[in-house]
């Protein structure tokens, strides 16, 4: 097997993983412990639990990722990590455990910020996608708008001013008792409600047209909530699911499709956890066909972390040179653009 | 036999190399909480000064805790790391017990009962007696005032080290009425030399662990774990679905790493999300 084969690692949230990447674009293995059981009993993640989890299952899922990619560590040409950002103790694992094998192998280390990750997991799957375009990332953490101009190199055109687009997902999800995950909670509820039935404001950033906010939208539907349950009023989970929904939907489309309509840009990409929300996905399908952008979005076990993305955008790193010393150290609040 | 010995469970950063019995290189640094940053280069500059070779190491033996949390992480995701790469084992050290070895051979001499006391926050220590070399009782957090009250009715000859020393100095020389005294700067803080003779005996009696096996002990538990314990989720407003399942699978099945294949062969629902995730 020959090729540039890059062994990824990932422990930046809650899923420990591991990738093997051959030239950037496939998938030779991927390997995610996920401790999503665990944490669900707390409402969400402990960073505490998380980083004891991952010290426990990150040799684990490195050997599993060789062992399924059938090389072993003499095979690979370069390791990537997630340095950030993200949660700190989380991180330092994999951080320190990348380059200690880095150290030990004598192989090149590379550094990946995490969304750079998210965003090239569309790379994996779409062949022809190359630079530029427009890619929209939301997940638990982030919600940025960016055109990816060239490998490794954005312009970020909008992000959010407060609530990142899945925190507002957990936060009307534990509010109405759906629990924790929120996304996949709020995505199965919404399926059989009405996306009109209550009408939510559509939060809109005064200097910046392509900024969101979700904040005003997460207050109206507690408001909602909270009023119900004052006048003892029933609420419809299923509508307000959909309603909340759709206002958080209209919020991405409207920007993403404005920002490509605006620009000229005529590839649309998607990235990160909220990105498997089936409403999102297929509005934006369905806008984009209608103004002839060509819409492309990575499978849902893509979306959610993983290695591969991080492999891929390590090979692309790998190949602009980029190489970090031993002294690496774990960002939690990487910026994108920053190294 | 070739020991690399690691340390950072609390301000000091060390690294050590044994090779038979003799320590050919240690190096410490007690200069902030930059350990992500330090203490791998550290090791690379003993095996660069020494002219060994990290290859021919017969196994790392590292800090298994009690300590910081986040620093006993970077150690030992470190020595996995190198564990894994050159395919040794590793050892694990008691942190108390390692103190304690700062100072046990002349503690042996005259039978002077040794307490490693690190700083574990909430006004109490991580800490355990150690006579002649060997445990006595348990390693605990316990309260400082609760530490002196059972040396006092211990009796006989007390020696402290580690960093909490310079927290409860005035306190302990203050409430003991036993005979004691404290160890110098030079053996106060955790030594990687000591780790790696502990490692070296233990390693001689095959006590080696794979990194798969590999444990720290923490000795607390994490703060929203014990929240739960003491309140249930009483705190946390909300309602999981399936409980019960939950309940039915074992922790270890739960974490479980999986392959999951990308590509139109993979075999998932398409645009679902596969089990686990």
């Amino acid at each position: 097997m020959s090729g540039i084969k890059i062994l990824g690692i990932e422990s930046s949230c809650d899923e420990t993983a591991a990738a093997v990447v051959r030239n950037g674009r496939e998938v030779l293995s991927n390997i995610i412990s996920s401790q999503i059981a665990i944490h669900t009993e707390y409402g969400g993640v402990v960073p505490e639990i998380a980083s004891r989890k991952h010290l426990e299952k990150i040799d684990d899922v490195i050997s599993l990722a060789l062992k399924e990619a059938a090389c072993t560590f003499d095979d690979i040409d370069a390791i990537a990590v997630t340095y950030g950002p993200g949660l700190v103790g989380a991180l330092l694992v994999g951080v320190a455990e990348a380059k200690a094998l880095s150290y030990a192998l004598n192989k090149p280390l590379i550094g990946v910020h995490h969304i750079e990750g998210h965003i090239s997991a569309n790379y994996i799957e779409n062949l022809d996608l190359e630079p530029p375009f427009a890619c929209l990332i939301v997940s638990g953490g982030h919600t940025h708008l960016v055109v990816v101009e060239d490998y490794g190199k954005y312009e970020i055109v909008g992000r959010s001013r407060d609530d990142a687009a899945g925190e507002a997902f957990d936060k009307v999800a534990r509010a109405v008792g759906l629990g924790y995950p929120g996304g996949p909670k709020v995505d199965n509820a919404a399926k059989t409600g009405n996306p009109h039935a209550i009408v939510f404001p559509r939060g809109t950033v005064a200097d910046n047209p392509y900024d969101f906010s979700f904040s005003g939208i997460k207050s109206a539907v507690l408001n909602y909530i909270n009023k119900a349950k004052m006048t003892g009023t029933d609420i419809n989970i299923p509508d307000l699911c959909a309603s909340f929904q759709e206002a958080v939907t209209d919020s991405l489309v409207s920007r993403a499709v404005g920002l490509c309509r605006e620009r000229g840009y005529t590839k649309l990409a998607i990235a990160g956890g909220v990105a498997s929300n089936s409403h999102i996905r297929a509005r934006l399908e369905q806008e984009c066909q209608k103004n002839s952008i060509r819409f492309y979005r990575p499978s849902p076990v893509l979306c959610t972390d993983n290695a591969a993305m991080i492999a891929c955008a390590g090979y692309y790193e790998y190949l602009r040179g980029r190489r970090d010393g031993l002294d690496l150290n774990a960002c939690p609040n990487l910026k994108l653009g920053e190294h | 036999m070739l020991i690399l010995g690691i340390d950072s469970s609390g301000h000091t950063a060390s690294c050590a190399l044994l090779e038979d019995g003799v320590v050919l290189a240690e190096y410490s640094t007690n200069i902030g909480l930059t350990h992500s940053q330090t203490l791998l280069p550290m090791v690379a500059e003993i095996f660069s000064r020494t002219g060994k070779e990290a290859k021919d190491l017969d196994a790392i033996a590292v800090s298994d805790g009690p300590g910081s949390f986040t620093g006993l992480r970077i150690g030992a995701s470190t020595a996995k790391g190198l564990a894994l790469g050159y395919n040794i084992p590793l050892i694990e050290v008691s942190t108390l017990e390692a103190l304690a070895y700062n100072v046990s051979d002349a503690a042996s001499l005259d039978s002077i009962y040794v307490h490693p006391i690190m700083d574990a926050r909430r006004k109490q220590v991580y800490t355990a007696a150690f006579l002649n070399g060997t445990l006595v009782g348990t390693e605990e957090a316990i309260g400082i005032d609760e530490l002196v009250a059972r040396i006092n009715d211990m009796g006989g000859k007390h020696i402290f080290l580690g960093d909490a020393v310079p927290v409860y100095k005035d306190y302990l020389i203050e409430n003991l009425t036993v005979s004691f005294g404290f160890a110098g700067p030079q053996n106060i803080l955790q030594r990687a030399s000591s780790v790696a003779a502990i490692g070296s005996a233990k390693l001689s009696k095959g006590e080696t662990v794979s990194g798969h096996d590999f444990r720290l002990s923490y000795i607390r538990k994490p703060q929203a774990e014990r929240e739960k314990e003491e309140a249930g989720l009483k705190s946390f407003d909300i309602t999981h679905d399936d409980p019960d399942q939950l309940k039915k699978v074992q922790v270890e099945d739960v974490l479980a790493a999986r392959n999951y294949k990308i590509g139109i062969d993979a075999g998932y629902e398409d645009e679902s999300l596969p089990e686990n995730l």
